[in-house]
């Protein structure tokens, strides 16, 4: 398995470049980690390293949007998003220049890296951008649709991809992915989990979990935040639920209240996520665990919940 | 001999480091690490750190955070980090991971990991200093990857601009990042001749030479000093050298062995 980044950068980009020859992409020291060295051998004249420097690579991907390349930036998320907010706002928010902004090793893949190194806010970020698409893939196969879609798209759009190399399948291959339009992956009559990116294996082993104790499962695989599915989220379940590997402040669960304040009645949400705070450093399993998004604690809270 | 005893740190310094590594499945930055041992073990002696809790202590702030294989056994050698504290290297919750976390307790000035960012606080730190009348030195080590970042010349321009004399600009100049050699991934060409222009005194060194190191660290100058320090990635592991996996790598055991085996000979046959 190619994981997200190489399923992207060493299998679909090199696809893509048949089909058309405006594409330029721009890595900031982080081609090796992201999966473009295939790419950068065949095509380097398609390829622009940047060198440690985020935010002079958005500015030059802007540049060269607006004199007809289809740019393609590519970094940490943590990084990407963070340092260069405000060239992101200025050409993808204010000027709308369409260029695919994508973010590896988000949440906390990152691991021993540290705190320095998560990205726990960057759909919070992206999400605040005007006219900014915000998609969060949840494996492989999805990311490649993801991203499929974007280099296609007239709008900006941010991709978050997770994890290493061990990402397990979980989309049904015959889907079709539609930007904004979440897919649901269990059908179920009490709970709603609303999943993102990484979590939404998890949701559904939690799904698997729940049935045993005789509760039934809904749960979604909402991969765009924004513009976020309203229509997908079901105020007649008794309880719905956000799960996200990042801070519940800004992301996915804020997007899900902000529709959930327009209603008179709804049930409680439920945000799981990052509680707010920087977390000790650890392995992956470690700090789902200390997050309490493991399998055990979404199930144990759920329940609690109820 | 001065010499001497600094020589046989670095080298339990180089062992301990191997052993870390080692130690994590995670991968370890042995790159950056072996670049700047020598560089770590000379500063500290060049320092005045009588204590952590002394104001007047000068600050050593490593804003390329990755270098944590010689910051955390320069620590132990000065007996502020223990072996314990060593022993839980990217294990989990640790204090100590792949990147230093701000522990005055333990010897560590600043939180690195994100680059540029600890050049730009020692600008606060050595205006601070200079203001209180402290007359101690702050040195900051960057790593020329880290050039990269536009934050690093900000920074610059701001130490000479307030005229922050008592800040020690040291480069690691180990000719790599993490996606190759430098001057192809972003070439700064003559590092000497733009802290000139940004009006540093600048010296050139062999940042593996003990001797020459301590000749420079302690130096003071009325223009703030910069030291470009020519090293190796990796430095003297012969299968790292050169490579750019260096720069974040597991470390097998076999390997683990080999490199050892290629450290105590250098030491023994200088």
């Amino acid at each position: 398995m190619a994981g997200q980044g190489g399923s992207v950068f060493g299998i679909s980009l090199i696809e893509l470049m048949n089909l058309r020859n405006d594409l330029m992409v721009l890595s900031s020291d982080m081609s090796t980690p992201a999966g473009l060295d295939r790419f950068k051998a065949a095509y380097p004249e398609h390829f622009m390293n940047m060198g440690i420097a985020e935010q002079n690579m958005i500015g030059t991907a802007a540049g060269l949007a607006e004199e007809g390349y289809k740019p393609i930036c590519v970094a940490q998320a943590c990084f990407i998003t963070m340092r260069s907010f405000e060239q992101v706002r200025q050409y993808c928010g204010y000027m709308q220049i369409p260029m695919v902004i994508i973010g590896i090793g988000s949440g906390v893949s990152l691991q021993y890296m540290g705190n320095t190194h998560y990205a726990i806010e960057d759909l919070a970020l992206m999400r605040t951008i005007p006219g900014m698409e915000v998609i969060a893939p949840c494996d492989s196969y999805e990311a490649v649709l993801a991203f499929e879609y974007a280099v296609n798209s007239k709008h900006p759009v941010y991709i978050r991809l997770y994890g290493g190399p061990a990402i397990p399948g979980m989309f049904d291959e015959e889907v079709t992915f539609e930007c904004g339009k979440a897919i649901k992956k269990k059908e179920g009559a009490d709970v709603q989990i609303i999943a993102t990116g990484s979590m939404v294996g998890n949701a559904l082993k939690v799904a698997e979990d729940l049935a045993a104790e005789g509760i039934s499962t809904e749960v979604l695989d909402m991969h765009t935040i924004k513009p976020l599915d309203a229509e997908a989220i079901d105020i007649n379940k008794k309880l719905i639920v956000t799960l996200e590997e990042h801070n519940i402040i800004g992301g996915l669960g804020s997007a899900v209240a902000d529709v959930l304040s327009q209603y008179t009645n709804h049930p409680n949400l439920l945000k799981l996520g990052i509680n707010d705070h920087f977390i000790p450093v650890g392995s992956y399993k470690y700090l789902l665990q200390r997050c309490g998004l493991d399998i055990e604690s979404v199930k144990n809270a759920i329940i609690n919940n109820l | 001999m001065e010499e001497a005893r600094i020589k046989q740190n670095v080298l339990e310094m180089k062992l301990k480091a191997l052993d870390m590594a080692l130690s994590t499945s995670f991968g370890a930055h042995i790159g950056g690490g072996f670049s700047a041992m020598e560089l770590m073990a000379c500063l500290y002696e060049v320092a005045s750190i009588p204590s952590m809790a002394e104001e007047k202590r000068d600050r050593i702030i490593l804003s390329k955070g990755h270098g944590v294989l010689a910051l955390y056994t320069a620590l132990w050698q000065k007996g502020l980090m223990t072996e314990e504290d060593l022993a839980t290297f990217e294990t989990d919750g640790t204090r100590f991971h792949g990147h230093p976390h701000r522990n005055l307790e333990k010897g560590i000035e600043f939180s690195g990991g994100s680059l540029g960012l600890g050049i730009s606080y020692a600008v606060g730190v050595a205006k601070a200093c200079k203001d209180k009348g402290l007359n101690n030195r702050i040195y900051v080590i960057l790593g020329d990857g880290e050039m990269d970042e536009g934050i690093v010349w900000e920074a610059l321009m701001a130490i000479t601009n307030f005229g922050l004399n008592n800040v020690t600009v040291i480069i690691d100049r180990n000719q790599y990042q993490l996606d190759g050699p430098t001057s192809d991934i972003m070439n700064l060409l003559s590092i000497e001749d733009k802290m000139k222009a940004f009006g540093y005194e600048v010296e050139t060194v062999n940042g593996h030479s003990i001797p020459e190191l301590l000749d420079t660290l302690g130096k003071t100058f009325d223009k703030p000093h910069a030291v470009v320090a020519n090293t190796i990635k990796a430095n003297g592991i012969s299968f790292l050298m050169n490579n750019k996996i260096s720069h974040q790598c597991v470390l097998p055991r076999k390997k683990y062995e080999l490199a050892v085996e290629e450290i105590k000979k250098a030491y023994n046959g200088e």
